[in-house]
């Protein structure tokens, strides 16, 4: 028998070795969805005598603990910053429970688009989802989400008077499955922004009373074509919530916001580190737009280079408002969790004095960023920064991206922002 | 006598029973074509899907994608910009590395096998990792080599900048445009049988008469397939038009195809797929020429009576040695230097920080356990990879350039247009195999799915490097082996592996490199068990966290290089020894 006689008999056994292998797959296996875990139900402890409500809370918790550490796993989904910021909150979780949490990675749109994927294929292999709404109205809009409130049971979470303003922070429309649980005060300018120390005088900020003086005459003459400025969504999403901050305040609106983003002939960025480097490094006086720019130089100037965050003068800026609204600050839960009992523990605990104390404490702290302050009043504020904490008691008249129905809003700022940027930059 | 013996040879093959051959064929076009073509049609036929949705709702189907997309106003501009960033690339890289593999294999310029390892090590290291390296040198704010000139009394402002598209065309020179060409031709070059030269030269033709009137024309196989896998590559340059591009305002093809999946909210899969289905055209351009060129006349140059031979460059042999040590440092040292230096900078590119360095971005990777689960997944699907594909591509090759078996054209056909759609794409449509197919949905998720795509994922590469090199290797060695009673296994092993051994080495290390870099074609299958290396690296660059991302690349690095080296000392041991 020749060589290439034995070579074509030989591959050719060994393709349809293969090919009957993933036929036999194919005919032998379950050609329908994964099958949908049943939740174990936590085993209930035998009564002996009628139970104190707390006694019977602790047993059905207790339960709860044993039979998420029997599923052994939690899975999260989350994209982009929330991912990685929500890391530590969830190692402390992992070590105290026992419970194997893995967190996705990849852009928010990849996580997204997979979910939405694995569903639809009734596949469903995620426990917890954390991403901005804009996301999770996508798996909401799929039926892909269930309510959370059945879920809540820990006595610290269902207990509305111990969260602010005695409410849940529901970021969905149905006010059902999206929660928020941490938003920061704004009490210095709604513009954020940041400088280099050696091109920004003392007497410059000194002037700057109020956000209309970024578009004051003498502003304009000094720093135009000196300035640079975070592209809008979907450019770039470093500055997104800004945008829709500053259109949607009362004192300043969408006028200002384009006249804001003309008025200083500014340069365009859509990398936050970049746009650090090109402020600390004396190529531009200003960065607007995004928070992580602004908390990049103010992290550098810890380093002793010529930067800094700016911060209006006490008392010069407007009025301290509330903003939630954020990948790292909400959180659902998909239907049918392969870990339904871990979910649940995970989601109470989240939520529960212990968890929130610990987002305080540990999430988002690289690089000196700020956690975001959680939204119950009986927690320590940690790591939060001051100046974004809420004064105990005061309930802020406004809230911004407190309202479900505001991301229809956010929606249409960032394309009117968009808009005015492709024109500046003559994309259209 | 010789081409007799090829002859009998095809003819023997030609003569296996038809249905054997036939059944053989048909198998391998649909699990190739299933795991290669399907999921292009899956995206393909999505982009006749005008719902805001494909994962849910009604289906609408319609041409809406088709008109929105080739309506996009700022398509001609970004097609106008791929074109001159490709063609810039292609004219000063094609030149360079055409006389970089001649020099190598067919002189006797010092430590050439040294040189050549370095110009895979430059190959091996990710395009994120040199293109990062080169921003840290060239930043027109912090890039080192400014910082340096502008020390300097009379330069103000240091005169580099990398976001520019003189900038672009350095980084690609820079990452893989000079040091692939150079690694696909050099084997080629080395191959030749030197007898030919010498006959040329006892014609009375000079070195360089001889080179251009001898040796090119028998490269024009190799070369026309290196060209023909640039060309397939012109829409699909990513990443460093996406780091460097961007902040400029300088986009191209590809990077308008990302923003339509990634900057839209829901991503707009269709149009993006219209999009890239440009690529189609050029598949379609690139098949005919190639096989035009690969059957119009042959390019044996390996036969029974092959004889290895080097020229002699003489006193020049030093300078050019030299020239091309500087290259190979601007290549590798510098952009590695630059990245394990700034892995441990306190922030990259800032020198007048306090304290300039720190350990605290190691700690941070190290600790982090999605490291380790990425180089766990990593290693495992690179080794696969690495050992799989090979045999696979050269099996592929095998049956298109020695056989005679029906249907090879739609296999040439398969092989090509699978590197088609762009990664962002075909994972998506890898995505959709893996969970509409039920005997298939079991690996979802899985290292298994993964192993599947890396294995495939380098093919058209792989396949065609090896016809290339099928077509240099004349039949009658193996028919010579076979008269003198060697098994067909025999053969194969004594014969054709050592003769074939850099060829499967450089596929080994292409597909090893390929696999560990893979970010788009997995990133939709891997489970959160399952992250890669580069995946982590990702994860940290897109997240601001560059000097992380630096040393994941760093390590990515290290341990390619380490098995480059290790895997050219084993090969070139079983190798044609010059």
């Amino acid at each position: 028998m020749s060589f290439t006689d034995r070579f074509a008999r030989f591959t050719a056994l060994v393709a349809l070795a293969v090919a009957a292998a993933l036929l036999t797959v194919a005919c032998g296996s379950d050609p329908t969805a994964t099958p949908v875990p049943t939740p174990t139900p936590p085993p209930q402890a035998t009564p002996t005598s009628t139970p104190t409500p707390d006694e019977q809370f602790q047993a059905d918790w207790d339960a709860l603990i044993k039979a998420a550490q029997d599923e052994g796993k939690l899975v999260i989904a989350a994209g982009g910053s929330g991912a990685r910021d929500s890391r530590p909150v969830w190692d402390v979780f992992q070590d105290k429970f026992g419970v194997e949490v893995l967190i996705t990675t990849g852009t928010s749109n990849e996580v997204v688009q997979r979910l939405l994927a694995e569903q639809s294929a009734q596949r469903y292999e995620v426990d917890l989802f954390m991403m901005d709404i804009l996301k999770q109205n996508q798996v909401i809009d799929a039926n892909g989400l269930r309510e959370l409130e059945p879920l809540l049971v820990h006595p610290e979470v269902t207990d509305l008077s111990l969260w602010y303003n005695n409410q849940y922070l529901w970021a969905d429309v149905d006010r059902k499955y999206v929660l928020g649980y941490a938003a920061i005060v704004n009490r210095d300018s709604i513009i954020t922004a940041g400088y280099n120390t050696d091109m920004v005088s003392e007497e410059d900020i000194e002037r700057i009373m109020v956000d209309q003086d970024f578009v004051a005459p003498w502003f304009v003459e000094k720093f135009k074509g000196n300035v640079l400025m975070m592209a809008p969504p979907p450019y770039s999403t470093a500055g997104g919530g800004n945008y829709y901050t500053i259109a949607k305040h009362p004192s300043l609106g969408r006028e200002f916001l384009k006249e804001f983003m003309t008025v200083l002939d500014s340069a365009w960025e859509t990398d936050n580190r970049r746009a650090c480097d090109f402020v600390a490094q004396g190529k531009y006086a200003w960065a607007f737009f995004g928070s992580n720019v602004a908390q990049c130089l103010d992290e550098l100037s810890e380093s002793g280079l010529p930067t800094a965050e700016f911060e209006m003068e006490a008392g010069a800026g407007q009025e301290p408002f509330l903003s939630g609204g954020s990948s790292a600050m909400q959180i659902s839960s998909p239907i049918n969790p392969p870990h339904p009992n871990a979910a649940q523990l995970a989601l109470n605990w989240l939520l529960s004095v212990e968890g929130q104390t610990a987002n305080n404490e540990l999430a988002n702290v690289r690089d000196n960023r700020y956690p975001r302050p959680s939204l119950r009043n009986d927690v320590p504020p940690g790591k939060t920064d001051p100046d974004q904490r809420r004064e105990p008691g005061v309930i802020y008249e406004l809230c911004i991206e407190c309202n479900p129905n505001e991301h229809i809003e956010a929606i249409e700022i960032y394309e009117y922002a968009q808009g005015i940027y492709e024109e500046i930059q003559g994309i259209n | 006598m010789a081409s007799v013996a090829a002859a009998r040879a095809i003819a023997t093959v030609g003569g296996l029973r038809p249905r054997r051959s036939t059944y053989f064929m048909a198998v391998l076009l649909i699990v190739l074509g299933f795991f290669l073509i399907y999921p292009i049609i899956l995206i393909l036929g999505l982009s006749f899907n005008t719902a805001e949705y494909i994962w849910f709702g009604e289906r609408e189907w319609g041409l809406a994608n088709w008109r929105v997309a080739w309506e996009e106003p700022r398509l001609l501009r970004a097609l106008g910009n791929t074109l001159m960033v490709w063609i810039l690339v292609v004219v000063i890289s094609f030149p360079i590395a055409t006389v970089i593999a001649w020099t190598l294999a067919r002189t006797n310029i010092p430590f050439s096998n040294t040189l050549e390892v370095v110009f895979w090590v430059s190959f091996m290291m990710p395009g994120l990792a040199t293109t990062l390296s080169w921003i840290m040198l060239m930043d027109p704010s912090i890039g080192l080599f400014n910082k340096l000139l502008e020390r300097l009394p009379f330069v103000e402002e240091g005169p580099f900048n990398i976001f520019s598209v003189p900038g672009i065309i350095w980084a690609h020179l820079m990452a893989n445009g000079i040091s692939t060409k150079v690694m696909l031709l050099t084997p080629a070059f080395r191959n030749m049988d030197s007898r030919l030269e010498e006959q040329a030269r006892v014609g009375g033709a000079g070195n360089l008469q001889t080179m251009m009137r001898v040796t090119l024309p028998l490269m024009i196989s190799p070369m026309v397939l290196v060209f023909s896998l640039q060309l397939l590559r012109i829409l699909s340059g990513f990443e460093i038009e996406y780091l460097l591009g961007t902040p400029i305002g300088f986009f191209v093809y590809s990077t308008l195809i990302y923003e339509l999946v990634d900057a839209n909210n829901p991503p707009l899969y269709g149009q993006a797929t219209v999009l890239a289905s440009l690529t189609l055209l050029v598949v379609a351009l690139v098949i005919p020429v190639q096989r035009w060129v690969s059957h119009r006349r042959r390019y044996t140059t390996i036969t029974g009576q092959f004889k290895p031979g080097l020229l002699d460059l003489g006193k020049f042999k030093w300078v050019i040695f030299g020239l091309m040590a500087g290259l190979l440092i601007a290549l590798t040292l510098l952009p590695a230097a630059t990245l394990t230096v700034g892995s441990f900078m306190n922030r990259i590119g800032y020198f007048n920080i306090d304290p300039l360095f720190s350990m605290k971005h190691w700690d941070f990777v190290l600790a982090d356990n999605f490291f380790w689960v990425g180089l766990r997944t990593t290693l495992t699907i690179s080794i696969a990879a690495a050992i799989g594909s090979p045999l696979l591509f050269m099996i592929l090759a095998y049956i298109l350039v020695r056989t005679r078996f029906a249907g090879r054209i739609y296999l040439d056909l398969v092989i090509w247009t699978s590197a088609a759609i762009p990664g962002i794409l075909s994972g998506l449509g890898l995505l959709l195999i893996f969970l509409g197919t039920p005997g298939l949905s079991f690996l979802f998720g899985t290292v298994f799915a993964l192993i599947i795509v890396v294995l495939l994922q380098g093919n058209t590469v792989g396949v065609n490097i090896s016809k290339g090199v099928l077509l240099q290797v004349g039949a009658e060695i193996e028919e010579a082996a076979r008269i003198a009673g060697a098994s067909w296994t025999r053969t194969f092993v004594r014969i054709m592996i050592p003769v074939l051994m850099p060829t499967l080495i450089l596929l080994a290390m292409i597909n090893f490199v390929s696999a560990a870099g893979a970010t788009s074609s997995v990133v939709l299958l891997a489970s959160r068990e399952t992250m890669t290396l580069s995946l982590v690296a990702l994860d940290y660059a897109t997240g601001d966290y560059l000097e992380e991302a630096a040393i994941v690349s760093v390590i990515i690095t290290l341990f390619t290089t380490v098995l480059v080296f290790a895997a050219r000392w084993r090969g070139l041991r079983m190798s044609v020894q010059h």
